[in-house]
């Protein structure tokens, strides 16, 4: 008995040891394969021992940060812990996620930009897009195009969905207040949010996913459908053709249709429902392809996916939120500043700039001052900038009788042409 | 380094373990000793050499006195170790203290401040300046001989699972056990289940009520604070505090037992206690015995006078806060525990005894919690606030929304009055003090790896996980 008893208790001490040496054993040798954790992880670096790292106990915190942050078989602990967490308390580990009512999943910054908790206020939002229009006015002058995306949002589209407790829908919200201004001060844009909230249930498949944040796949392409029509149109361009397959409907979720399900990183699926795919396949390459610049949030990611910018465009850039640069990034650090403006500028036919209801707060995310400022710091554009505006002022001139009277009046004092006139007149109201 | 992170748990502990059994037993204790310089190292470089320079002073010091025969130069001796001991002490962790009541007094009178730059606090110094305390003084009360090498009495001193947090082991406890100790696996799973009890009781019980006591107690304005918020937050410290120390502990122990030394225990169940003399015989009880057998005692004990007596008692808790902390707030939680214990050898004993076991039990209960909050909170003028609060009786209402806090809170609450149940005592004996039979090792085995991996999988995701008791 006793003999057995030492038997045993070896074997324990012995799995004891093994199950320990474990992670560190699949940290090295990367031996079983973990499945990598989804979501926005950040990556760290191992730590390089220096001895002035290491007397300043800078070393060891960057030890102590990079194996808490990789150390063998973390995925699976995470998604423990995570499961544990969801199981019984029906908690999320992963940051700012919301379980809505009958498990719809959202993200807070969705649900605080429709409660219109992160409201800029109006007057913010009135000088954004007169900056918009002034960018729209100075691209199209040098025959680019020019265009303001509103992606859908989630709590907009399906607010029945948003627990009590965070709130109700606001009439003050930065949504709200921006489409208004575009359409006011009359820049060139599309409302997909308010496209989707009209046609919730009139489609013959989901707009919008249960357990994603973005739009789904189906109504992302319908998305992509109207904006490449949008840019024909605009631009009198004719570009390789989208052309829809047959549509599986099926009762999985595939692409980015679950993907705030699969940022909770657990073991277990919420229940399956249907969700539609149709076949896409890219036609007639040899037409039209210009160049776009997409400055946009993640609701990009799909289009890009689709292949969009290489299929579609002629070598398109993404600038995901007006900082790195796709598809550059994929092999090097990116970023907009890594560019020559003036080459680009130059190259580029069009530029979208797009944003869903929960990132309006920042939207674009400077691009608009980074962009004036570049303007005014090039003749070229300045020039043409001020000889528009000068036009403008004389159309408004010319469409009041009893103001271009007025100038006529003077210009037969000054004994001068109506148009030089005019320009002069324009020209004093511009610079006061 | 601390226990409770994933490099000593993935990474420094299998390979010390791996490293510790299959060395020779005459290379063992090499092996501890290097791995706990590593350990100490790892979170305080600069310290490392401080701590092996004065503690290999300290060995030829006592091996002196020790072979010295002239009384008087023998107690010369033991008054220069215990002054390099104390004054490393006093210099590391009460200079900061002193200079600032110093400046603040002499800023009030008008004279200029003393100039000073801020001395940083070695990690574990209050625990090892007490165990050299004990080596010097066993040695010279021939309690027990001096070590024969300083690499052994380094180890005492610096071994990795007691030198951060304690339990406070004197030297006679473990003298014996350096050189020789009995090693088997039974020993060494039982070790490696308490330490997972402690690692479960730090990590996924006293992190979760950390957060919510921090949340609360940690505000910078109380002004709003209602009493059922403010009430929350102290129960949730008070658990919090338990389980963080005493998972502390029980790790070392555990450590220990795997390494085959017998660490002496430092709590049993204190929130069971019905005065605060028993509070103090269940809490921290390595220190309560350490500042009983060192301080108290050569005091003149309880073998004075009744008016001495009490004031040794007060002088006791005052030191006995102050070596938790260099700040007021300790002060007055020493004292606040001192008072609670002249008080009851006055009258409150015997009084309790009338009101029967709950309303003692009660007293002592509240009476430890409230003085938490001025150990919890620095600044006394805040302490003052909350417990304003607390009593303000301005009640809100109780927020149930956080689930994993008040399951937690439960099973804090659970655990802590464990042995109130009749099978409580029972069941805590059975899994911490006798040996087990086969089954009792599978079962407590598959328990303990659960615990473990539980416990790195929360290590893993949260970013909240400090020891309390690492300051001190």
């Amino acid at each position: 008995m006793e003999e057995k008893n030492k038997i045993l208790y070896r074997i324990l001490l012995g799995v004891t040891m093994v199950l320990l040496l474990l992670p560190m054993f699949q940290h090295v040798v990367d031996f079983p394969k973990v499945k990598k954790l989804k979501g926005a992880i950040e990556e760290t670096r191992v730590p390089v021992f220096e001895w002035s790292k290491w007397w300043s106990g800078e070393f060891s915190n960057e030890a102590d940060n990079y194996f808490t942050q990789s150390f063998g078989l973390r995925p699976d602990f995470v998604r423990l812990d995570n499961q544990l967490a969801y199981g019984l308390f029906g908690e999320f580990r992963a940051k700012h996620i919301v379980i809505g009512e009958q498990n719809y999943l959202f993200e807070q910054n969705y649900i605080d930009a429709y409660t219109g908790r992160d409201f800029i206020g109006e007057n913010e939002t009135v000088e954004k897009v007169r900056k918009l229009k002034m960018i729209e006015d100075t691209l199209k002058a040098r025959g680019k195009d020019f265009l303001i995306v509103l992606a859908p949002g989630k709590a907009s589209f399906y607010p029945e969905y948003i627990p009590d407790e965070l709130g109700s829908a606001s009439d003050s919200t930065n949504y709200i207040f921006l489409s208004k201004e575009l359409k006011r001060q009359a820049v060139s844009h599309i409302d997909f949010n308010a496209w989707f909230m009209e046609n919730k249930g009139k489609m013959d498949y989901p707009l919008y996913p249960k357990t994603g944040i973005h739009w789904s796949h189906y109504g992302m392409l319908l998305g992509m459908d109207s904006l490449l029509h949008r840019l024909e149109k605009n631009n009198g361009w004719d570009l390789p053709d989208v052309v829809w397959g047959e549509i599986e409907y099926v009762d999985e979720r595939r692409r980015i249709d679950d993907d705030i399900e699969q940022a909770l990183n657990l073991f277990s699926s919420f229940p399956n429902y249907k969700m539609a795919y149709p076949e896409i396949e890219i036609k007639n390459k040899e037409k039209d392809r210009p160049k776009m610049i997409c400055i946009a949030d993640s609701f990009f990611w799909e289009m890009f996916n689709m292949g969009m910018m290489e299929k579609i465009f002629n070598q398109g850039k993404f600038w995901y939120y007006f900082n790195t640069v796709y598809p550059d990034e994929f092999k090097n650090p990116t970023t907009t500043g890594d560019f020559d403006w003036d080459v680009e500028f130059a190259n580029t036919d069009v530029f979208v700039m797009m944003a869903t209801e929960g990132n309006l707060a920042y939207f674009p995310w400077g691009a608009e001052n980074a962009f004036l400022e570049y303007f005014s710091n090039n003749y070229e554009f300045n020039q043409e900038q001020r000889e528009n505006r000068i036009r403008k002022i004389i159309e408004n001139i010319k469409s009041d009788e009893k103001w271009l009277g007025h100038v006529r009046e003077k210009a037969k004092e000054k004994n001068i042409s109506l148009d030089s006139m005019l320009w002069k007149d324009a020209e004093y109201m511009l610079a006061n | 380094m601390v226990f409770s992170s994933v490099i000593f748990l993935l990474y420094f502990l299998p390979v010390f373990l791996c490293l510790y059994f299959l060395a020779g037993k005459k290379y063992r204790n090499w092996v501890i000793l290097l791995a706990s310089i590593l350990f100490y190292s790892w979170g305080a470089p600069r310290f490392v050499f401080i701590l092996l320079a004065s503690t290999w002073l300290d060995f030829h010091l006592v091996g002196h006195m020790y072979r010295e025969k002239n009384p008087m130069r023998k107690k010369w001796l033991l008054g220069l170790s215990i002054f390099l001991n104390v004054g490393l002490l006093a210099y590391f962790k009460y200079a900061n203290f002193f200079v600032d009541n110093l400046n603040a007094f002499l800023t009030s009178i008008g004279a200029g401040a003393v100039p000073w730059a801020d001395v940083i606090l070695p990690i574990g110094i209050s625990f090892y300046t007490f165990q050299t305390l004990t080596y010097s003084i066993d040695v010279y009360r021939g309690v027990h001989r001096p070590l024969e090498k300083a690499r052994d009495y380094m180890l005492y001193i610096i071994m990795f699972p007691q030198l951060i947090a304690g339990p406070i082991v004197r030297f006679n406890e473990i003298a014996d056990q350096i050189t020789e100790r009995q090693e088997t696996n039974a020993e060494r799973l039982m070790g490696f289940y308490r330490f997972c009890i402690g690692l479960g009781k730090k990590v996924l019980i006293a992190n979760v009520l950390g957060a919510k006591a921090d949340a609360i107690m940690g505000m910078q304005d109380f002004s709003t604070l209602d009493s059922t918020t403010a009430w929350v937050g102290i129960l949730a410290y008070t658990f919090q505090i338990y389980f963080d120390f005493s998972g502390y502990s029980d790790m070392a122990i555990g450590l220990g037992k795997m390494m085959g030394f017998r660490f002496p225990e430092n709590f049993d169940n204190p929130y069971v206690s019905k005065s605060i003399s028993e509070f103090w015989r269940r809490w921290h009880m390595t220190l309560g015995t350490w500042m009983r057998d060192y301080l108290y005692i050569p005091l003149g004990g309880n073998q004075v006078t009744v008016a001495r007596l009490y004031f040794n008692l007060w002088f006791v808790f005052l030191i006995s806060g102050l070596w938790h902390g260099a700040g007021w707030n300790f002060v007055a939680w020493g004292a606040y525990h001192g008072l609670f214990l002249i008080l009851e050898r006055l009258f409150l004993n015997d009084w309790l005894k009338k009101m029967g076991g709950f309303i003692s039990w009660f007293y002592c209960f509240l009476v430890s919690v409230l003085g938490w909050v001025v150990f919890r909170i620095e600044d006394i003028g805040m302490a003052g606030l909350y417990y304003r609060k607390l009593f303000s009786f301005e009640f809100g209402i109780l927020d149930f929304s956080d689930g994993r806090f008040w399951f937690i809170f439960s099973c804090a609450l659970f655990f802590s009055f464990f042995i109130f149940f009749p099978q409580g005592k029972k069941i805590q004996d059975k899994i911490f003090f006798k040996s087990y039979s086969s089954r009792m090792h599978v079962a407590m085995w598959c328990a303990s790896m659960m615990l473990f991996v539980f416990s790195v999988g929360a290590l893993s995701t949260a970013d909240f996980n400090p020891f309390i008791y690492f300051r001190f």
